[in-house]
């Protein structure tokens, strides 16, 4: 597998993955491993603006030259098992019922070329756990043995609100043809709630992970710093310790930040397993000016409605947005009934729907899902809703998961916000240079409950049903390839003794 | 409507007699496409409507009228028809259907469910004629009777137009016309291919089935049935006539598929995999009336394929006995019992193909005096009609039921269908057999009777001449 145009240099960049991406011609890949989803409407933007959906999701962009879609193909479950046992997921269950190629999303996370081709494939249901987060260590320079990766512990890591476990790999050339460099980002992503786990307003690292800082930084970092965003409030309403930090401005806020040094720990030592907020005050709740909320709607198990909601709270400006969806084989959509309607905020009324494109993919059974994607525009202060209709399939017996009655997990739907220079207030800057022009927001995963047969009948739904039908073959060949023969009854034919007794009881003959 | 009245005493002197069953024809035709007008347009019965539109009793993943929506949709964009696992209808409707506006396809598969009746009427009025074997007298009274509708002994034989409003009113045909079933239009291609076989018109009776066999694939069946059907219209030999029909279906068919693949520029295998191959290969275990697709949820993967096949195999094997039997002097009726085979045995079938089998049966209401069971067969109708909602609606929206006992129901359907079908069969031996026997004793009557006035020529007595009575 040729792959001269990437650097190799093992010294920073993990050998595992990298002979992995280059073994099957992977140039850029997003692998996020996710327990929860992020409430915006709680918490603001996410962190660099990138969150991630629930459960595993898998991007990789294949390179495409000299290779044909078997050979993609191929690579493709060899990329999906080799990162399974990478990272201990069952990411081996992505084959081709469930992953697509969505043709608008993702274009700013491209590979080196436009002709690499996005797979993607998600698995909703997928837990995260100390499996996963062990191996995700081990890709570190230090691995967990030192550096701030050393303080994360997975008790009290995934018991988070949300925690999400990041590999992104991008790529970079620096002209066309030449060289070509790719770097790896491995982020968690974590939601804590200090009042749940520690019942007392206020948090110290300690007290949130349940580890002190007091592993040496790791010697191969180039710096190693902890960022505190200093609350926007009267200097009386908190205090935060070590309280002799550097204050930065960054995205508009001020940052304490303190340097983890390389050979000792935190300095001033004594106050680093006190590195904490008392009196925790809430801020009032960061809100971003778009929000998405995704739903079913209509009963049974049947058919449904798949429904999405954006609303633009901005007071003048209209979003230019695109949704992304990729249903299962069994949520069969009808392209037809894909609506869009936009009411004006506190009125009935609707507006004109404004769509600007819809990409449509039918799902084949058992073999692809359905992939919609619909760039829309949101008027200013308008909610928006896109519907489509879809009807549910019945599944063979062995195609059910233990606990059929739990339904399946219709993974979320993306929403892809271009901002145009305009960017939400509050909105972090992206590391990613690329992708500070978009915006993504990641919709509910849904479930939808499936009809279930009853699993204890094989045998007996067979037994009947060919009785049955043994029975109107039987029926239909004795009335077809008989005759109707009559005999003459008078006086002198003998009569069964069972008609004789019917006559003597019911007095016939009277 | 007054056809089981007794006939007028005496004829209108004057004027040419004018057919009168045109008339009340044109009455009950205007009647049942009133009826199911209404129930598609006004606005009152929307929810009957939604209901029925999606209903899995009288529509199919086959024949739902949604995924015509879809064909159509994609049809006007130039998109793929066939890339998905929506639509199974064949592209012949498309260039219809878009031509249409779509508040006026409920109009037209009125108007299809009423040409239906018609061709209803036709056949039984064509069967006066071609089947004189189902009409012959079985006794003295009905000898002797005249022509035209009469409570007799022999039982009363329905004139065209109250086949046709039997059709029209069955509750079973309206309801699925108003749920926009495409199966209306399949069942439409069937009759109007039985009535041009009565008619001797062979290669509009190939083209009509052969319509019906893309929409549906097992009316193919019925071509040996046919060509016997035309037989009877043109006296010509059966071995001519069945090979014939045949090739004419393969004619057809080509025909058919040169304009998909020239004209409408799709892929010949795409549509024959999404139409007939998926129904012979029922991927799609939607539940519905009839056996397969429970049967085919719990089996194996192993034995999937056996079932299948086994179960495709099984509509045609009923065709020999049938057409052996009943063939040659009345078929007709195997058209009628092959209708009812079909619609218990297929693959997907709905309220509509039962519809058509008791729209059929009129045709033969000289028999039904002759059956043995009919309190089981109505218990057994009325039963499935009010509990097959129910029993659907408590598994897939209440969570309080679970698929058995909706299972259990399609094969009481099951059970009643046989006892249906095999009253019919029943009925017909006994009605044929009545007649041949009342026309054997009438030919050894007369045979004697002359034999009497031969020899006693020069006496003549009142008494003689009884042979009758």
């Amino acid at each position: 597998m040729e792959q001269s145009r990437i650097t190799k240099k093992y010294d920073l960049f993990p050998r595992t993955l990298g002979q992995v991406l280059n073994r099957f011609g992977v140039e850029a890949l997003d692998l996020t491993m996710t327990q929860g989803r992020w409430m915006h409407d709680a918490w603001g933007w996410p962190v660099d603006g990138y969150a991630a959906p629930p459960g595993f999701d898998v991007r990789a962009w294949l390179r495409t030259e000299r290779r044909n879609a078997t050979t993609l193909d191929k690579d493709w479950v060899g990329l999906t098992n080799a990162l399974s046992g990478l990272f201990c997921g069952s990411l081996n269950f992505l084959d081709g019922t469930n992953i697509a190629s969505p043709a608008l999303a993702y274009k700013d996370r491209q590979g080196s070329s436009l002709l690499d081709v996005l797979r993607h494939g998600r698995l909703a249901r997928e837990a995260v756990c100390t499996e996963n987060l062990t191996p995700w260590g081990k890709l570190l320079p230090c691995s967990t043995k030192a550096g701030l990766a050393a303080a994360l512990n997975g008790y009290r890591l995934f018991d988070a609100d949300y925690h999400s476990i990041q590999t992104l790999v991008s790529i970079t050339c620096a002209s066309k043809d030449s060289a070509c460099t790719q770097q790896l980002t491995q982020r968690v992503v974590a939601v804590f709630n200090p009042l749940r786990q520690s019942n007392k307003p206020e948090w110290s690292f300690t007290s949130l992970m349940d580890r002190p800082l007091n592993r040496p930084a790791c010697a191969l970092a180039a710096s190693s710093t902890l960022h505190v965003t200093i609350p926007d409030l009267p200097a009386g309403a908190f205090q935060l310790h070590p309280a002799d930090h550097a204050a930065v401005m960054i995205n508009n806020k001020q940052v304490a930040t303190y340097v983890y040094l390389r050979h000792h720990s935190l300095d001033p030592a004594s106050a680093t397993q006190s590195l904490r907020c008392v009196r925790l005050v809430f801020d009032h709740p960061p809100t971003t000016d778009f929000s998405v909320s995704r739903y079913l709607t209509d009963a049974g198990q049947e058919r449904g409605i798949l429904a999405v909601d954006l609303t633009n709270h901005r007071q003048v400006g209209d979003r230019t947005a695109q949704y992304t969806d990729v249903l299962p084989w069994f949520v069969r959509a009808y392209l037809h009934t894909v609506a869009y309607t936009c009411y004006p905020q506190g009125h009935a009324t609707p507006a004109d729907g404004l769509v600007e494109g819809v990409w449509f993919q039918h799902g084949i059974d058992r073999q692809r899902p359905t992939v919609m994607e619909v760039q829309v525009t949101v008027p200013a202060s308008h909610l928006c809703t896109l519907r489509v209709e879809y009807e549910l399939a019945n599944l063979q017996y062995a195609e059910f998961r233990p606990d059929a009655e739990r339904g399946f997990e219709v993974g979320s739907g993306l929403v892809t916000l271009f901002l145009n220079g305009t960017r939400p207030a509050r909105l972090p800057t992206a590391i990613d240079p690329k992708a500070s022009d978009v915006v993504r927001i990641h919709a509910d995963a849904v479930q939808v409950q499936l009809p279930v047969p009853d699993f204890s009948m094989p045998y007996n739904v067979i037994t009947f049903t060919c009785t049955v039908l043994a029975f109107y073959f039987g029926t239909m060949f004795s009335l077809t390839l008989s005759r109707a023969v009559s005999y003459r009854i008078d006086e002198t034919t003998k009569k069964p003794v069972v008609v004789k007794i019917d006559e003597l009881v019911w007095h016939k003959d009277e | 409507m007054s056809e089981c009245g007794p006939a007028h005493a005496a004829p209108v002197p004057s004027s040419p007699p004018r057919p009168p069953t045109y008339r009340r024809l044109a009455a009950a035709l205007t009647l049942g496409a009133a009826v199911r007008l209404v129930l598609q347009y006004v606005p009152a019965v929307a929810a009957l409507r939604t209901a029925a539109q999606s209903s899995i009793l009288t529509t199919t993943p086959l024949t739902r009228w949604s995924r015509l929506q879809e064909a159509l949709y994609l049809y006007d964009r130039g998109l793929p028809l066939y890339d998905n696992a929506l639509v199974h209808q064949p592209p012949l409707l498309l260039p219809l259907l878009s031509v249409i506006p779509a508040s006026m396809h409920p109009l037209l598969l009125t108007i299809v469910d009423t040409a239906v009746a018609a061709g209803l009427a036709t056949l039984a009025r064509r069967q006066r004629e071609l089947e004189p074997a189902a009409h012959a007298p079985i006794d003295a009274d009905d000898d002797h009777a005249e022509p035209g509708p009469k409570i007799q002994g022999g039982g009363v034989a329905w004139t065209p137009a109250a086949v046709a409003l039997a059709y029209l009113l069955n509750p079973l045909s309206i309801l699925s016309c108003v749920a926009m079933d495409a199966g209306v239009i399949e069942r439409g291609a069937m009759i109007a291919a039985a009535v041009f076989a009565s008619g001797g018109d062979s290669i509009w009776a190939s083209g009509a089935i052969t319509v019906a066999f893309q929409m549906g694939f097992y009316p193919v069946a019925l071509a040996p049935i046919l060509a016997l059907i035309q037989r009877r219209a043109t006296q010509l030999s059966a071995f001519g006539v069945i090979p014939a029909v045949i090739i004419s279906i393969l004619m057809w068919n080509i025909i058919f598929y040169t304009f998909y693949t020239n004209v409408m520029e799709l892929d010949g295998m795409a549509v024959l995999k999404a139409t007939t191959g998926f129904v012979l290969s029922v991927p799609d275990l939607q539940p519905n009336l009839g056996i397969f697709w429970y049967l085919l949820t719990e089996v194996f993967d192993h034995f999937r394929g056996f079932f299948v096949m086994v179960f495709q195999l099984h509509p045609f094997v009923y065709l020999a006995p049938i057409i052996m039997r009943f063939g040659r002097e009345t078929p007709i009726f195997c058209l009628t019992v092959y209708t009812g085979v079909l619609a218990t045995l297929k693959a997907y079938p709905t309220v509509g193909d039962y519809a058509l089998w008791l729209g059929l049966l009129p045709i033969y209401a000289n028999t039904w005096k002759y059956f043995r069971y009919p309190f089981i067969t109505a218990n057994v109708a009325v039963y499935c009609a009010f509990l097959f909602p129910i029993m659907h609606a408590l598994w897939t929206r209440f969570a309080s039921g679970n698929a058995n006992f909706f299972y259990a129901l399609t094969l009481v359907l099951v059970l009643g269908a046989t006892v249906l079908q095999a009253d019919c069969l029943h009925a017909m031996h006994v009605r044929l057999h009545h007649a041949h026997a009342y026309a054997v004793d009438k030919m050894h009557a007369e045979v004697e009777e002359s034999e009497e006035v031969g020899a006693d020529q020069v006496v003549e007595g009142p008494g003689n001449g009884g042979g009758r009575g």
